[in-house]
């Protein structure tokens, strides 16, 4: 076929996505047996196709010889083809619009992807972030208001959020302007005391103190916004980032301290949020009222038990905003504990092979730039399934990769492609420690030391 | 860098335990509890598309059906007095009676909530309810609301030596089919006729209580067969004076007192006894529910035990309220040399295609006397039905034994009792009848007794 004539260095991922291929088939083949009564229906067509997205995003990887992780973009097409499974079951008149946002959001992964990857991204950040600023107050002043919150830009008819996109442009942002703090470099020697930034000399670097101003707004504004959840994914993921790059306890600290401040705030000011607190605190003093939809969720987990009820025998409908906020919770009950513990594997092995990658990077830029990513995709993993599950207040923010929407989709597989462009070189540099002799270790520890420094160099260029 | 990506890493961990923990407890540890909620709208929903299963009476008689799937088909067509025990299932007014105590089985969830996975797409659940067979005896139901003859009370037939509840009727009800119509009016009645009195109506015993304390009394060696009280009329306990309205008995012994119901020789009986009597009352479940497939009333049984506590309690009055489940259960244990069975209401429950799926058998629930102060007591019964007070309840042809009593009440005249048993080929059945403010015992309930047990006992 077409890779007949390349040389294919993606056999991993190509094992892996033909697995989950595979897998979305049978939920599909399931899918269509409990409605239609055929194995070879609609719904087998639709959840096939979701996947070979992906398959298609492989084929272009492996074309333009990216070499990157290979894990990654399965554990995506997992997550996908889970999500896209149980909104054909949810809502089949969505699943065409849902299909599409697949293919377009991978389309932008590849994209992102190899635009990372050859560092074209670099010092990119900030420009993102100012743009995600602007477009921001725009919505502010002339959104509309979807679920409590005024995050939404209409433009023909389509909607978009645009804090969706602005989670990325934090990230890239964070990567670039902390990548220059002397803390992030590696150690000379692993015995060696590790570097740490006080809070003063990150606020003497130029670039460490527009990102801070930045964040600062964004955040605001998404709080402004009313979408409070989208920030705390934000807050959190910034402040985690900052951490990794600085090492810098008291910042942790401070910000957990402002984030409580500010929650308490939010509650006083916003009913919505104020009302999602007590609905989380007590769900069943309130049941068919504020909590409505977390009890809902809670029949519909109690309801699937151990090997859910099967596709096609739940009525997952039964929860307000299922295909969105709470699809977790929505397919645990066709699909059961055995079913709910496997997409929190699958989102605990991406962002957890997201930091190992990131711990394996080239470059602290790229390091953080992976960091960032894997945050933000972790902390609204968080979010959302223990929204779901009660552990956490709900809030109105999707499953990555998995909840229907294509603002979602699409920002989400964005911030999947950065991510997957900040692993380049990590395998191929472990390859190289692996095949290398003893005598050629000296080598490769020179080669780390040089592109420190043009990091070093590069990001000094970026705060004149 | 990397240790402080490596600390994100265990945060992360730490993060998705939770959410695995989280998971695990909702849809392991809760789920059964969720699943079976009555909040939860999918057993609404699930109901729209289940054939209810129906309830029998002993002889396979149809008591309530659903003639299509769903609630709003379900016609009732047992005999009225047990309308009050079935109790009704509505889509909106929802259910109760056996039909809500009963509902896991009807509606066919009882076996198991089906959650199979994925093999449910291919097997389908099933879409019929299991069905109920109950012990009640339809005939014996009937006579005992021919006895009720529209008179506010109830009726509990029990066969003593299986613990299979015969017959509960109450008395006055309304037809399932009209109380969903005309619910507001239903409700609004005085006379309460949606209460299952049998179960849970709770009246004060009166002189029924007396074959329990002198079963008491002879085990606590107060009495026996050859001990004479000498009744002089009336005694004193604590503050009040409790006399006999027949005046004073003389020399008396157990059995004559039981069959004249001396309340001097049980007062006397009863301060003797002390703190024991209440607790040995409380043998008789008279404290508590008695444990039944159907909803029963707790009795309430003050363990006070001054001396104007237990002359009260010595003729069945004071704080004492019991159902006539309660008072049937100790007549069923006198005639069971002590011995009461476990009252039992669902006999088998038989899936769509009349496979048993479950089947009571018999069980001890407790041994509140012994044998050989049940047999005093039960030959004391005999000669109240022979020459006492309950004379109106004898039948020729059977050995019957029984105790009346005239329980007073705030609400009016007082209400009229009878517990007795007839024993017949081996058979032993036990009958409570109360008629609420239906004046003396002797004259309203005892002579009700004859048509119910001749309907059990003689199989017609």
């Amino acid at each position: 076929m077409i890779m007949r004539g390349l040389r294919c260095r993606r056999d991993t991922e190509r094992s892996l996505v033909g697995i989950v291929m595979l897998l979305a088939g049978l939920s599909g083949i399931s899918l269509s047996l409990a409605r239609s009564g055929s194995i070879f229906g609609w719904d087998t067509v639709l959840c096939f196709a979701a996947a070979t997205a992906f398959a298609v995003a492989h084929l272009l990887l492996a074309a333009a010889r990216f070499d990157g992780d290979q894990v990654i973009s399965a554990l995506i097409a997992a997550a996908a083809a889970l999500g896209y499974a149980s909104i054909l079951r949810l809502r089949p008149d969505l699943a065409l619009r849902q299909l599409s946002f697949i293919w377009i959001g991978v389309g932008v992964m590849v994209a992102a992807a190899l635009w990372q990857s050859k560092g074209r991204a670099s010092g990119s950040g900030m420009a993102l972030a100012a743009g995600a600023a602007a477009l921001l107050l725009v919505t502010l002043a002339f959104g509309q208001e979807r679920g409590g919150a005024r995050s939404w830009v209409f433009i023909g008819g389509m909607g978009f959020q645009p804090s969706e996109f602005a989670k990325i442009a934090c990230a890239l942002a964070g990567a670039d302007a902390l990548s220059a703090l002397p803390a992030c470099r590696k150690a000379p020697l692993p015995s060696a005391a590790p570097h740490r930034a006080s809070l003063g000399q990150m606020w003497a670097s130029r670039p460490v103190r527009a990102v801070f101003v930045v964040w600062f707004a964004i955040v605001a504004l998404t709080v402004l916004q009313r979408d409070v959840g989208t920030a705390a994914i934000i807050y959190i993921s910034c402040v985690a980032l900052a951490y990794v790059a600085s090492g810098n306890r008291h910042l942790v600290l401070g910000a957990a301290a402002l984030g409580a401040a500010g929650v308490g705030l939010a509650c006083r000011f916003f009913p919505h949020v104020g009302a999602r607190f007590a609905a989380w605190s007590n769900p069943w003093a309130d049941a068919a009222g504020s909590s409505y939809q977390v009890v809902q969720a809670f029949y519909a987990l109690g309801s699937g038990g151990m090997l859910g009820r099967g596709y096609g025998s739940g009525s997952p409908w039964l929860i307000p905003a299922a295909p969105t906020d709470m699809l977790f919770a929505a397919s645990a009950e066709e699909i059961g504990l055995a079913g709910s513990l496997g997409v929190i594997a699958i989102y605990f092995l991406l962002v957890g092979h997201a930091y190992a990658c990131a711990m394996r990077g080239r470059s602290p830029r790229q390091q953080l730039a992976a960091v960032g990513a894997a945050n933000i995709l972790a902390v609204q993993a968080f979010v959302i399934i223990g929204g779901n599950l009660g552990v956490l207040p709900l809030t109105g923010v999707t499953l990555p990769f998995a909840s229907y929407g294509g603002s979602s989709m699409i920002s989400s597989l964005a911030l999947a492609g950065i991510l997957l462009g900040s692993t380049v070189e990590c395998e191929s540099a472990a390859d190289k420690a692996a095949s290398a002799s003893a005598g050629a270790a000296g080598a490769t520890t020179d080669v780390d030391h040089g592109s420190d420094g043009n990091d070093g160099n590069r990001g000094g260029g970026d705060g004149r | 860098m990397n240790h402080r990506i490596s600390r994100l890493l265990g945060a992360w961990m730490v993060g998705c335990a939770v959410l695995a923990l989280a998971a695990t407890y909702y849809q392991a540890a809760m789920a059964d509890r969720l699943a079976a909620s009555p909040a939860n709208p999918r057993i609404a929903n699930a109901e729209k598309s289940i054939w209810r299963g129906s309830i029998l009476d002993r002889n396979g008689e149809i008591l309530a059906e659903s003639l299509e799937r769903g609630l709003d088909s379900r016609v009732y067509r047992g005999p009225g007095s047990l309308a009050p025990l079935i109790g009704y299932a509505h889509p909106t007014l929802g259910k109760s009676g056996l039909e809500s105590a009963m509902d896991q089985w009807l509606s066919g969830r009882g076996w198991s909530y089906s959650r199979t996975g994925l093999l449910s797409t291919m097997s389908r659940q099933p879409d019929r309810g299991y069905s109920v067979r109950l012990t009640i005896d339809s005939r014996v139901q009937r006579a005992c609301e021919a006895a009720l003859a529209g008179r506010r009370g109830a009726a509990v037939a029990v066969d003593a030596a299986s613990g299979e509840v015969l017959a509960a009727a109450s008395c006055p009800w309304v037809h399932p089919a009209l109380s969903e119509s005309a619910w507001d009016t239903v409700i609004a009645r005085e006379d309460s006729p949606l209460i299952c009195r049998p179960l849970v109506g709770l009246y004060p015993p009166g002189s029924t209580i007396k074959p329990a304390i002198a079963g008491a009394a002879i085990d606590m060696g107060l009495a026996g067969s050859g001990t004479v009280y000498d009744c002089r009329g009336s005694i004193r306990a604590g503050g009040t004076i409790i006399s006999d309205a027949a005046g004073a008995h003389g020399s008396i012994d157990l059995r004559a007192a039981i069959a004249l119901s001396c309340n001097t020789t049980f007062v006397h009986l009863a301060l003797k006894a002390g703190p024991g009597l209440p607790e040995a009352l409380s043998g008789f479940y008279l404290g508590g529910a008695l444990p039944l497939d159907a909803p029963t009333a707790a009795g309430m049984l003050s363990s006070e035990a001054g001396d104007d506590a237990l002359g009260q309690l010595a003729i069945g009055q004071g704080d004492l309220v019991v159902t006539p489940l309660h008072v049937a259960m100790i007549a069923a244990a006198v005639v069971n040399h002590g011995v009461m069975m476990r009252p039992r209401l669902v006999a088998e429950i038989r899936s769509a295609d009349g496979a048993v799926v479950t089947r009571s058998s018999p069980g001890v629930l407790c041994v509140p006397m012994s044998a050989d102060a049940a047999r005093i007591v039960a030959a004391g019964m005999r000669d109240a039905v022979e020459w006492g007070t309950a004379r109106a309840a004898n039948l020729p042809e059977y050995a019957v034994g029984g105790k009346t009593g005239t329980a007073e009440n705030p609400h009016g005249a007082p209400h009229a009792w009878f517990v007795g048993y007839a024993q017949h080929a081996g058979r032993k059945v036990v009958l409570a009848i109360i008629i609420e403010n239906g004046g003396s015992g002797g004259q309203a309930a005892a002579p009700l007794a004859g048509g119910i047990f001749r309907a059990v006992l003689s199989g017609r």
